[in-house]
């Protein structure tokens, strides 16, 4: 009896032994015929921006950081800062002060500081609509005083500037500036140009770069660092968070987002063209990618799905595909497009 | 004895004499024969030290030159043994603290694999899910690190995330699990802020041979099986083993991903005890060991040329070894010592996977990462018990060091040593009144409020003494009150010091100069147990709490511009709140009901004012039990309901998480004379497997999260068998 209740005891606990699945294999992708696919370089340590143009597949880089406030062409007589630069970089309004008067840094509350916010409308930029029309193309400002914080990397002498925003005249802003140590401020007169978005200009370096490597009508995306005001799940407070992301051409390219909505292969020049648009330029935004515990990394959302339409109204789909090379070293964004026709 | 039959061990005799005062103390001998030269009325008092019959006081008159007594079982069923919070093995009605015992009877008959299945039916205990650290207790509304897992009375080691994952503690040789909620600080140091859950394993038995396998299959892909050997060097030398393995094959509610939303999981784990008696001296061996291999899938990605994804393996091994040494000098002055050391590593891999041919290579060597904790442990206590049972005294010290190290936390880092001295007065002033005032002296190597420098120039310091009360008051033979003050503190983690975590997108700091969190609490309670005859009983429990946490340990953001984030004191959290619990049995019919309502209130400090968060939530356990005699099988209804669960988003906007009942239903019988036991049922017939939450959306740089909380992996159809083969 003993011996058969072994046997059986034994029997049920080897039928019972079992394993981890292996997991099946995958069909390779398909494919369309017209899907072109481009890598861009940003660096791990994401130093670049690239820009690109669906039209031609051309894409020019330049360094990020070397610029730190812009004067935009455009009539919105918009001015934004660099405020990806640094977890620090923002800009606050101190209101009817001179460049005599002393500042203290440490009274100015956190919630002063502020950001621009990245979908590019002026009414949420961190500077906001300070420009009144005067005449013709003249415009004025309340000539409030601003700081703006650059970041803690540098010596603290030169992390703080003073700026007056002074008037707009035709292509010109005239500006004037200051450390925050110091009194005496210097001229800031920056040109902009018809064939560029903004006109940039770096304190530290006292020069005017050139950021925008095509004209304007020559480019549809950047992939670039900037701030998202974003809900930090892991610590459970609202944070402008430095992220890696894409931007749109704030001059006649628009983007629709359809990540979850319709799926990539399903979508055609028929249905691009009965999609609505709207102004922001962060509609591709960063969270293609997802940061995946289990991977230990980003990983693409495999849903993802964006319609471009360029400043000629011709349709592109477009959809991210990676965010590492071949070394598994993040920065290098690698996506795939098409032309709806 | 109650069956007639003399006694054949000494038995210690106190004997009073009413008229004059004087005590004599004396012992039976071996044919169970005392006597006592005096005259006069006399009361006599028999403690046989064991937990099967109970003590025995009874007076007689002056003419009495004979006496009998009849010496009578303790009532293990209605009021059960216990030895957590005490140094000896007293019972539920005999403990000062209000403790709860769930017994290995009522652990089989909720089939239950691990810890975390017995808990769940616990209504003062809930349970927190995360698909990889694992689950969580939470008692009082207090969870992480302020709840201690004993084994045996020595810590559980291996925090992820703060929290013992206690899925990872399988039931096979597990005798009864003993809960007792609020501070434990004095007797059981750091981290028993919100209560302890000690795990009691089965001692040897001492059988020539004994072995025993179970197996367990359910429709989730749970195959379980285990199996246990008992048999013995020689009279005094019982040994035991045994080895098991545990497979989960993981649970996926959307098959339109990759990513598995309950993880696979193997575990195996094997255990060995012995226990050496001799004369006064029972020596106790033990040794366990774990281990579980956890996948953990990303979602599938599609470069265009293949598709691929990632796997992290997480490994993770325990091995506890304790030894525990119990000497008696006399009836009266003992002395006991434990000294354990347990080692925990957790180790995670990721690999890369090639969808499309399979292939397989280790992701970024560089980044993978173990982490590893080592504590060493050494307990010893005195305990002394007055002749007159008016006063029992323990005096102890408790050494431990704890060291750890990982990705993050540097090898370099001294650990945390912790040196106290404890001691209990437990006064009986009468058989109804009992006041146990405890106090505890800390000598830590990170923080204190004296700090001194020791000999060899280190620094240490004395944290806050700890203090408790305990008052218990026997109303009658069935009914207790308690009430209590305890006063907790837990030590900051190696992690909270240590930790350091900077990159591009991080920077996290560990934070050396924290203060212990402390905390006052308060419980009163009310416990009725009454026999109604031989084969039934009832009994009543009913407590109230209050928690007020100082200090309290959080992650804080110092720095939102540099993104600088680190570990502090700040903020309070109180939690209060209610239990009742009832229960009946009879012959055929067991009956058990039992409800929580708790409140918590946390408090953090903003720059000028007080960002207060409140929380509601409840519980309610219902147990049926019928038993067949004539087929000699029993159905055992569970059901369990947890409520919503409500408190503040960031923007002050209110969430809820929704609430769930779980219920089961197991069948039980025996085949062949009990030499096989088997089990069948359902679990979770409702089939709940989630439940809805409009908590904050995040909008994370690093996750999407999404609307709702995993409870259960579903419904859950199983069998279980149980061989008895010698």
């Amino acid at each position: 009896m003993r011996n058969i209740l072994a046997s059986i005891s034994i029997l049920i606990l080897l039928l019972f032994a079992s394993c981890e699945k292996e997991e099946g294999l995958y069909k390779k992708p398909d494919v369309s015929a017209g899907t072109i696919t481009k890598s861009v370089e940003m660096g791990d340590k994401y130093e670049s921006q690239v820009f690109f143009d669906f039209r031609t597949g051309e894409s020019r880089s330049n360094k990020f950081k070397d610029w730190d406030i812009a004067f935009s062409y455009s009539d919105e007589n918009k001015i934004i800062i660099n405020n990806a630069k640094s977890g620090e970089f923002s800009i606050c309004n101190l209101g009817k002060k001179s460049f005599s008067d002393v500042i203290d840094v440490s009274k100015i509350e956190e919630s002063e500081w502020q950001n621009d916010n990245p979908t590019g409308r002026i009414d949420s930029s961190a500077i906001g609509r300070i420009f009144q029309k005067k005449t013709g193309n003249f415009f004025t400002t309340d000539s409030n005083m601003y700081l703006i914080k650059l970041g803690d990397d540098k010596l603290f002498d030169k992390q703080y500037v003073k700026i007056r925003f002074l008037y707009r005249n035709g292509l010109i802003y005239q500006s004037e500036w200051t450390y925050l140590d110091q009194t005496r401020a210097m001229a800031l007169p920056v040109q902009t140009d018809e064939n560029q978005n903004f006109a940039y200009y770096c304190f530290e370096c006292k020069s005017h770069p050139k950021m925008e490597p095509f004209e304007k009508d020559e480019w549809d995306i950047v992939f670039t660092s900037y701030k998202e005001y974003i809900y930090e799940s892991s610590f459970g407070i609202w944070v402008y968070y430095p992220l890696r992301g894409v931007l749109s051409n704030p001059h006649l390219t628009k983007v629709a987002n359809l990540t979850n909505i319709v799926n990539y292969d399903d979508i055609d020049l028929n249905y691009a063209e009965t999609l609505v648009f709207n102004d922001d330029i962060n509609n591709i935004g960063y969270n293609w990618k997802n940061y995946s515990i289990a991977a230990s990394k980003y990983t693409i959302n495999s849903k993802n799905a964006f319609v471009i339409k360029n400043r000629d109204g011709t349709f592109y789909k477009m959809k991210m595909v990676d965010y590492y090379n071949a070394k598994d070293d993040p920065g290098y964004p690698k996506f795939a497009y098409e032309l709806l026709k | 004895m109650p069956d007639g039959s003399k006694p054949t061990f000494k038995l210690p005799i106190t004997a009073k004499f009413l008229n004059t005062g004087g005590n004599i103390c004396s012992e039976t001998n071996d044919s169970g024969y005392f006597e006592i030269s005096g005259v006069g009325p006399i009361h006599i008092v028999v403690d046989p030290g064991l937990d099967s019959i109970d003590v025995h006081e009874q007076s007689f008159g002056a003419s009495q030159s004979k006496i009998n007594i009849r010496l009578f079982s303790h009532d293990q069923e209605l009021d059960p043994i216990t030895i957590t919070g005490t140094f000896s093995r007293k019972s539920i009605s005999a403990n000062p603290y209000n403790i709860r015992v769930i017994g290995k009877q009522k652990i089989t008959s909720m089939a239950a694999q691990n810890l975390s299945d017995v808990l769940q039916n616990e209504s003062n205990i809930q349970l927190g899910q995360d698909a990889v650290i694992g689950t969580s207790a939470i008692m009082q509304g207090i969870g992480g690190n302020d709840i201690k897992i004993l084994l045996n009375g020595i810590p559980i080691i291996g925090r992820i995330g703060g929290n013992i994952d206690v899925s990872q503690i399988p039931m096979n040789n597990i005798e009864r699990i003993e809960i007792i909620e609020g501070p434990m600080s004095v007797i059981y140091g750091s981290d028993a802020l919100g209560g302890i859950i000690n795990i009691i394993t089965k001692d040897p038995e001492g059988k020539k041979l004994l072995i025993n396998a179970n197996t367990y299959i359910d429709n989730l892909k749970n195959y379980n099986s285990n199996a246990s050997i008992q048999t013995r060097l020689n009279k005094n030398v019982p040994l035991s083993f045994s080895i098991g393995r545990q497979f989960f094959g993981g649970k996926d509610f959307d098959e339109t991903t990759r990513i598995l939303d309950w993880k696979p999981k193997e575990k195996i784990f094997a255990d060995f005890g012995t226990m050496l008696k001799f004369k006064d001296i029972t020596l106790r061996l033990g040794s366990n060991f774990f281990t579980e291999k956890l996948t953990d899938r990303s979602d599938a990605e599609n470069n265009l040329i293949t598709w691929y994804g990632y796997n992290s393996i997480y490994n993770t091994y325990r091995w506890d070894n304790q030894m525990q040494l119990n000497f008696k000098f006399n009836n009266y002055n003992k002395f006991q010592l434990q000294n354990a050391l347990n080692l925990y590593s957790r180790r995670k891999m990721t690999i890369k996977r090639d969808l499309v041919s399979g292939e397989e290579t280790t992701f970024r060597p560089q980044d993978q990462d173990t982490t590893n904790f080592t504590l060493f442990n050494s307990r010893g206590v005195y305990l002394y018990k007055a002749p007159s049972r008016k006063l029992d005294l323990n005096l102890g010290f408790d050494f431990t060091h704890e060291a750890g190290s990982g990705k993050r936390i540097p090898v370099t880092n001294p650990g945390i040593t912790d040196f106290a001295a404890f001691a209990t007065f437990d006064f009986h002033p009468n058989s109804q009144w009992d006041i146990q005032p405890s106090l505890r002296i800390v000598n830590n190597s990170r923080y204190g409020s004296s700090v001194i420098k020791n000999y060899g120039g280190s620094i240490s310091g004395y944290a806050p003494l700890v203090p408790s009360l305990q008052v218990k008051y026997k109303m009658s033979k069935h009914l207790i009150f308690r009430a209590s003050y305890s006063k907790g503190y837990r030590a900051p983690s190696i992690k909270e010091l240590f930790f350091n975590f900077v990159d591009i997108q991080h920077n996290v700091h560990g934070n050396e100069d924290l203060s212990p969190e402390t905390s006052d609490n308060f419980i009163v309670s009310m416990d009725y147990r009454h026999r109604l005859n031989q084969k039934s009983y009832t009994n009543f429990n009913f407590s109230i709490f209050n928690n007020n946490i100082r200090n309290k340990i959080t992650l804080g953001l110092q720095d939102a511009l540099t993104n600088y984030y680190t570990y502090v004191n700040i903020g309070r959290f109180r939690s209060q709140g209610l239990n009742v619990k009832f229960g009946f049995k009879s012959e055929r019919m067991n009956f058990s009901f039992s409800s929580t309502l708790i409140s918590v209130v946390d408090e953090v400090p903003q720059e000028d004012s007080i960002l207060q968060q409140n929380y509601l939530n409840g519980q309610v356990a219902f147990n049926v039990k019928r038993t067949f005699p004539k087929f000699k099988t029993a159905l055992n209804v569970i059901t369990r309901y947890t409520s919503p669960t409500f408190g503040y988003n960031e923007d002050l906007t209110r969430y809820r998480i929704g609430g769930f009942y779980l219920v089961d239903a197991i069948y039980n019988g025996d085949l062949f004379k009990k030499r096989i036991g088997y089990q069948f049922g359902i679990k979770n017939i409702l089939g709940i497997t989630s439940v809805n939450s409009n908590r904050s959306q995040s909008n994370s740089a690093h996750s999407n999260t999404s609307n709702s909380v995993l409870v259960t992996p579903g419904r859950l159809f199983f069998l279980s068998l149980n061989f008895k083969l010698f």
